[in-house]
């Protein structure tokens, strides 16, 4: 709906002027509105050419863009586990089998294989989410781990760290808040990877087998701290060791892959 | 450059950062603090007190928030020590009440079997404790492997504070430390104006005229006395002489209820409240019986026995305050009690011991003195020789340090004399076969009577339980069951008791303030940090990219 349309060819200049400027605020509160709904957004080109906008509001418009975004998937978050919490109640009973001593390994690692809808969570945000180079992926991973922490992190921080009591585990759930920040961009940037058509397929096994590192880290560090019995500071650790490689590789994978298709 | 063109970027660079630094303060400020969830909360028990006769005993206050410490690192009036039992001796704990701002300790782990000397001490320490006055709140708690550790680790922290060789060495003891914040959230103990203490009285008629038949009575206390009130279980002072009284009580309702052995002797049992202090329930008892309007039987009465710690040997003492004259139903009694312990159980030995009353000291020694004050003939029996051993009052005085077959050896003796004696028999056996002591039914009522502190304060409210059933026990057996309650007067009372007798202690691990300082440095440094890496991240990725091309060159 271009404004130059709406210019009748009847009535006065005044009144010609009038309806053009209703018709540039209605564009313009559509766009915004395109936004808050997350209706098919519109870029400034559909608006009308003929207005052009201060340098403050395309700040403002991009910021809620990217904000908007970082939301977006962290609902797409929160319904995955929605997913899996169904798919864990319904196949996995919970057995108190408190008289059980040791790990139910194949339990466990059936358990672990449904945080494999984690991945296609990521992957439907890569997807659904329009954006552009680096911030693409930054974006899904940023939201992905906001939407994480504030679902299993903030309460018990808001509730517990100000207790009369200090305790070590706030900091250490800290710490791990932010190894899980780097988890998360590492396992977008690996979804996104894995999802590019142009990759060079000798890199797909090597990427295919880190998602399933990632996949599996809770249960391998589970395994970890049963076969060695460290305390947490040492388990902590050797999770941001495990997390920095993963990130370090996947980092080199990326920029070579970023490179080749011409994103700098 | 890497980010320039980047949202991500634009996301910090508008209003987002100025917001978050409204709107976490004021998150942290409305975030709910919660400080009753401590880590660790164990029941402890307040020590006693109590008022007799206007003077006060035991421990006057009860709440407490103080910073724990080991008995040798306290300092000021600040600090509250926990430690173990064995670990503090009497002068230490004279200078901690004087000095420090409250007490906690721990008993030991397994309370019925420490060695002799161990016993003797912990007695002798709880002696101290009872006998002056004591300002600060003293607590006991049982033990418990998390408490272990807490004192484990008070002592361990604080025990080199002045012996740290530099002043850093110093601070870095005070950084690394793990205090604790003992914290007991009583309401001040304030006198109890509920207190009612039952006495309960049960009789078996002899045959003929009640009036003209003579009278014995057989009296017991039933309540217990320990540093601590809700750990005075006292199983053998005085759960022992309770449990002979009813045996006495079932065996000769027995013979009562059959015509042939219905003897002419009236005999009256009562069970006495709190004995402990300084026997108030024998005394109101005997003042109503005596100064009442009525005549009562007890005014003519042969002897009166009391029975007192009847089960730590096979000794028995008889206590008397004056030599009964011979000839007389009391010496009659004693020298009955001999001669079985002579013949027919040789196990048992039975002595007299005499002790003048002596008024002068604040509480009377033995029960019978309450009634040979008002001229009845009156002795004791006790395994004890002396009224000053501690056992009479101590917490060790539990279950598992009794043998019930001691009790079930006194119990024949003293069923058997009282039997030739009513029966004016000069030998033989009355209770033997089916109507004999019957050791199952001694064990049972001591087990019953020593899974519950009895201490006078916790039986003092109206209708309680465990009064209710050694009624219910009595009126089984005996006649005319009632129990009589007495109060103190209102305004000059002889005794008084006080609430809060036990509380939940709650210790919050806490770090010195200046840990907390570190700590913040600590995290300024990390996010410093962190903020450095992700600033200098498109060098990192310019970096990464060089080495990669280098390597896709070198592979060309």
């Amino acid at each position: 709906m271009s404004v130059a349309q709406t210019v009748a060819p009847t009535g006065s200049v005044r009144e010609a002027l009038g309806r053009i400027q209703k018709e540039a605020v209605v564009a313009y509160w559509r766009y915004y509105a395109g936004i808050y709904l997350g209706g098919p957004r519109k870029t400034k080109k559909h608006l009308s050419p003929n207005f052009a906008f201060s340098e403050d509001e395309t700040i403002v418009l991009s910021e809620y863009g990217t904000f908007w975004k970082c939301v977006q998937a962290g609902g797409i978050y929160a319904f995955t586990q929605l997913c899996k919490m169904l798919i864990l109640a319904t196949f996995f009973p919970a057995n108190d089998g408190s008289g059980q001593e040791g790990m139910d390994f194949v339990g466990e690692f059936l358990k672990a294989t449904v945080d494999l809808a984690d991945l296609g969570g990521l992957y439907l945000v890569l997807m659904g989410i329009p954006g552009k180079g680096h911030a693409k992926v930054l974006t899904a991973g940023v939201g992905w781990a906001g939407a994480d922490i504030l679902l299993t992190r903030f309460l018990l921080l808001w509730l517990g760290a100000r207790g009369a009591e200090f305790d070590w585990v706030y900091i250490q759930k800290s710490f791990d808040s932010n190894i899980s920040l780097v988890q998360h961009i590492t396992t977008a940037t690996l979804v996104w990877l894995w999802s590019r058509h142009d990759l060079n397929r000798s890199l797909l096994p090597i990427v295919t087998a880190m998602l399933l590192l990632c996949t599996y880290k809770i249960l391998l560090m589970e395994i970890f701290v049963q076969a060695t019995v460290s305390g947490p500071w040492v388990a902590l650790l050797v999770r941001a060791i495990y997390t920095l490689c993963l990130g370090v590789t996947t980092l080199q994978i990326y920029a070579g892959f970023a490179q080749s298709i011409g994103v700098y | 450059m890497w980010f320039e063109a980047d949202e991500i970027v634009e996301l910090f660079r508008g209003y987002i950062p100025y917001y978050l630094l409204i709107a976490l303060p004021i998150f942290i400020i409305i975030s709910p603090v919660n400080p009753v969830g401590a880590s660790h909360e164990f029941p402890v028990y307040r020590m006693q007190q109590y008022d007799l006769h206007g003077v006060s005993h035991g421990c006057r206050s009860s709440p407490v928030n103080l910073e724990a410490r080991s008995v040798g690192g306290w300092g000021t009036s600040r600090h509250c020590v926990v430690t173990c039992l064995e670990d503090i001796t009497s002068d230490q704990f004279r200078e901690i009440c004087t000095k420090a701002g409250a007490l906690l300790i721990m008993l030991p782990r397994h309370i019925t079997n420490l060695h002799e000397e161990m016993k003797k001490r912990m007695m002798d320490l709880e002696e101290t404790m009872m006998l002056q006055e004591v300002s600060i709140p003293v607590y006991f708690a049982e033990w418990s492997p998390d408490l272990q550790y807490i004192v484990d680790d008070i002592s361990r922290s604080f025990v080199s504070d002045d012996r740290a060789g530099s002043a850093t060495e110093a601070l870095m003891n005070s950084v690394s430390a793990n205090g604790y914040q003992i914290v007991i959230s009583t309401s001040q103990a304030t006198a109890r104006a509920d207190v009612n203490i039952a006495t309960i009285q049960g009789k078996l008629s002899g045959y003929g005229v009640e009036e003209k038949l003579p009278t014995i009575a057989i009296v017991a206390y039933y309540d217990s006395f320990g540093v601590a009130p809700e750990l005075s279980f006292g199983a053998d002072s005085n759960g022992s002489g309770i449990s002979l009284l009813l045996e006495l009580a079932r065996l000769f309702s027995h013979l009562y209820s059959s015509p042939k052995s219905h003897a002419r002797y009236n005999i009256i049992f009562l069970l006495s409240g709190a004995g402990k202090l300084n026997y108030q329930g024998s005394k109101k008892w005997l003042e109503d019986q005596l100064d009442g309007l009525d005549s009562s039987l007890i005014q003519d009465a042969s002897y009166i026995l009391c029975l007192d710690t009847v089960a730590t040997s096979k000794n028995l003492y008889v206590h008397v305050s004056k030599p009964p004259r011979d000839g007389s139903p009391g010496a009659l009694f004693i020298k009955e009690l001999k001669d079985i312990a002579e013949h027919l159980y040789p196990s048992v030995t039975v002595d007299t011991v005499h002790k003048k009353i002596n008024l002068a000291e604040e509480v009377l020694a033995w029960e019978h003195e309450r009634y040979s004050i008002r001229r009845l003939p009156a002795f004791t029996l006790s395994s004890l020789k002396s009224h000053k051993d501690s056992i009479r009052a101590s917490i060790l005085d539990v279950r598992e340090n009794v043998d019930v077959t001691h009790l079930a050896e006194n119990t024949r003796v003293i069923a058997e004399a009282l039997a030739r004696h009513i029966f004016n028999l000069t030998s033989g056996e009355v209770f033997s076969g089916t109507l004999g002591v019957e050791i199952d039914s001694l064990r049972s009522w001591l087990d019953f009577l020593a899974t519950q502190p009895r201490s006078a304060e916790l039986l003092a409210e109206k209708s309680n339980s465990l009064v209710i059933s050694l009624k219910d026990a009595m009126s089984r057996y005996l006649k005319e069951v009632k129990i009589t309650y007495q109060t103190p007067d209102k305004r000059d009372p002889e005794f008084v008791f006080y609430d809060v007798t036990s509380a939940i202690v709650n210790v919050y691990s806490v770090k010195p303030a200046i840990f907390d300082l570190f700590l913040t440095f600590a995290i300024a440094v990390y996010l410093g940090l962190v903020y450095l890496v992700i600033q200098n991240f498109p060098t990192i990725y310019t970096t990464v990219c060089k080495i990669i091309s280098s390597k896709k060159v070198r592979s060309q």
